[in-house]
């Protein structure tokens, strides 16, 4: 952690409410020190807000409403950035449809504690290359030798 | 032997320490404890307070070749031990990992700034993974294929790659150490990892407890210094057949150009952007996705981090659920 990151921070605040988002909580550095920053609540955030579009290290949450599946999917996949998705509902066949539009590494459904040592981690478009984790984590790190023996007599 | 510079602070709670040999301030490359040329250090800061922590050794890039050479030369001695061999030695090693973890789980709180609870999950998260390659390695199968050809066995193998770079960044500074080692430890490569130079002291605790679990010399180094140096070493080195990156995708970008000369293969674990996308149909009382658990991750620090799209056919209800009580929303 550095001033660099918490001044980022900042910055995609500003830039969000700057767009029309709303302040409903946090939005400033925190008194316990100067790396630290309050909880915050940014709602209305539109599309185009840096913080819709870069990473964040900071505890910032962001929210914006949507009316239609289909208007949703395609926001959450206009972007480079493809490693998880968190989809939330109780209707089993979004579910699957969720899963199946949603161009991700990892999709989570109605939880958020997903890794481990058996599955493989990573993600689509541009957030990678490869998995870690699981058998797939350890076959990155070999290499394939065919070998073909003459068994004529 | 531990840090021999000279030490004019002294951070108060590394005083807790119940093992100080868990604190390394050299690198280890060959299975020894060295210092920079010409004594050159990096400073580890606390960064709730801010106080120096540790001078870690920082290493020229010729120092990083000697690991890849060191590396080289225990890889065909550690590939041909028998699967169960190495897994033995990654079992001790995930042993000790979990018995040292308050200690461990100490330095990385000083380190890295996550609260000590959030450090004990990361190191259990983090020796999980050791365990899991130690069985996985005894797995390594692949398929063979019925011959197309007349009088014709055809067997596919697979077979450990050699040398690989790991580069680690400072948000999980043991879980992605061992993610990546562990798992080329077990397929039978032998590894030389830069660890974020903002939180190298929990890659050199695993080097040490790697080192009394049985690694042998050279299978598993640890590079400290500026990343420019000895990642662009470990990149230009053709003796290094992969690099496994956790980190920005601007700085992967980086890497995979400085390693197209010599077509390594790349694992990269680059930035996310994750949509939490919420149903209206959704009892969020019955489903509080963001209520906090005893190991709670801080928002702030993850790449799994979501931003929240919300049905705005639902009730504010779910809005509520992720302001604390008391607040405007």
């Amino acid at each position: 952690m550095h001033e660099r990151a918490v001044a980022k921070v900042e910055e995609q605040v500003e830039d969000a409410l700057r767009r029309g988002a709303r302040l409903a909580l946090g939005g400033r550095r925190h008194p316990a020190g100067p790396l630290f920053f309050e909880p915050t609540l940014l709602t209305d955030v539109p599309d185009e807000a840096r913080i819709m579009r870069e990473e964040t290290f900071g505890p910032i949450a962001a929210v914006t409403a949507f009316d239609r599946e289909d208007e949703v999917v395609a926001r959450a996949n206009d972007t480079e950035y493809g490693l998880v998705a968190y989809v939330v509902t109780e209707n089993g066949a979004r579910q699957l449809r969720l899963a199946r539009a949603l161009e991700y590494g990892m999709v989570a459904i109605n939880r958020v504690r997903i890794t481990g040592g058996p599955i493989p981690f990573g993600g689509w478009k541009q957030s990678g290359l490869g998995r870690e984790g699981s058998r797939h984590g350890m076959e990155a790190f070999t290499e394939l030798k065919y070998l073909c023996i003459d068994t004529a007599a | 032997m531990t840090a021999a510079f000279a030490r004019t602070d002294f951070h108060e709670a590394l005083k807790q320490l119940k093992d100080r040999q868990l604190l390394r301030e050299l690198a280890y490359v060959g299975g020894r404890w060295i210092a920079g040329r010409e004594g050159k250090c990096l400073g580890v800061r606390d960064p709730a307070s801010g106080s120096a922590l540790a001078f870690v050794a920082s290493l020229g890039a010729d120092q990083a070749s000697e690991a890849i050479e060191a590396a080289e030369k225990a890889f065909r001695t550690w590939r041909d031990m028998l699967p169960q061999a190495r897994a033995a030695i990654l079992r001790r090693w995930y042993e000790l990992m979990l018995a040292a973890r308050e200690d461990l789980a100490l330095l990385m709180t000083l380190e890295q700034g996550k609260p000590l609870a959030e450090s004990r999950g990361e190191i259990e998260y983090a020796a999980s993974f050791i365990e899991w390659y130690a069985e996985e390695g005894k797995r390594l199968n692949a398929e063979s294929v019925t011959s197309h050809l007349a009088d014709a066995e055809m067997i596919v193998r697979r077979e450990a790659l050699g040398v690989i770079g790991i580069v680690t960044p400072w948000n999980f500074p043991s879980a992605m150490i061992t993610r990546k080692a562990s798992a080329a430890l077990a397929a039978g490569c032998t590894v030389v990892a830069h660890p974020s130079s903002e939180t190298p002291l929990s890659a050199l605790a695993l080097a040490e407890l790697g080192e009394r679990a049985g690694l042998p010399a050279g299978v598993f180094n640890v590079v400290t210094g500026k990343a420019a140096r000895i990642v662009g070493r470990m990149c230009e080195e053709a003796r290094v057949r992969a690099m496994s990156f956790t980190g920005s995708t601007e700085i992967g970008r980086l890497i995979a150009a400085q390693c197209a000369p010599t077509m390594k293969r790349l694992i990269m674990e680059l930035g996310g952007h994750a949509p939490l996308i919420v149903f209206a149909d959704t009892d969020v009382e019955r489903r509080p996705i963001s209520r906090p658990r005893r190991n709670s991750r801080p928002p702030g620090r993850i790449a799994l981090r979501p931003t929240v799209s919300m049905s705005s056919g639902g009730s504010s209800q779910p809005l509520r659920r992720l302001s604390p009580p008391g607040s405007p929303a």
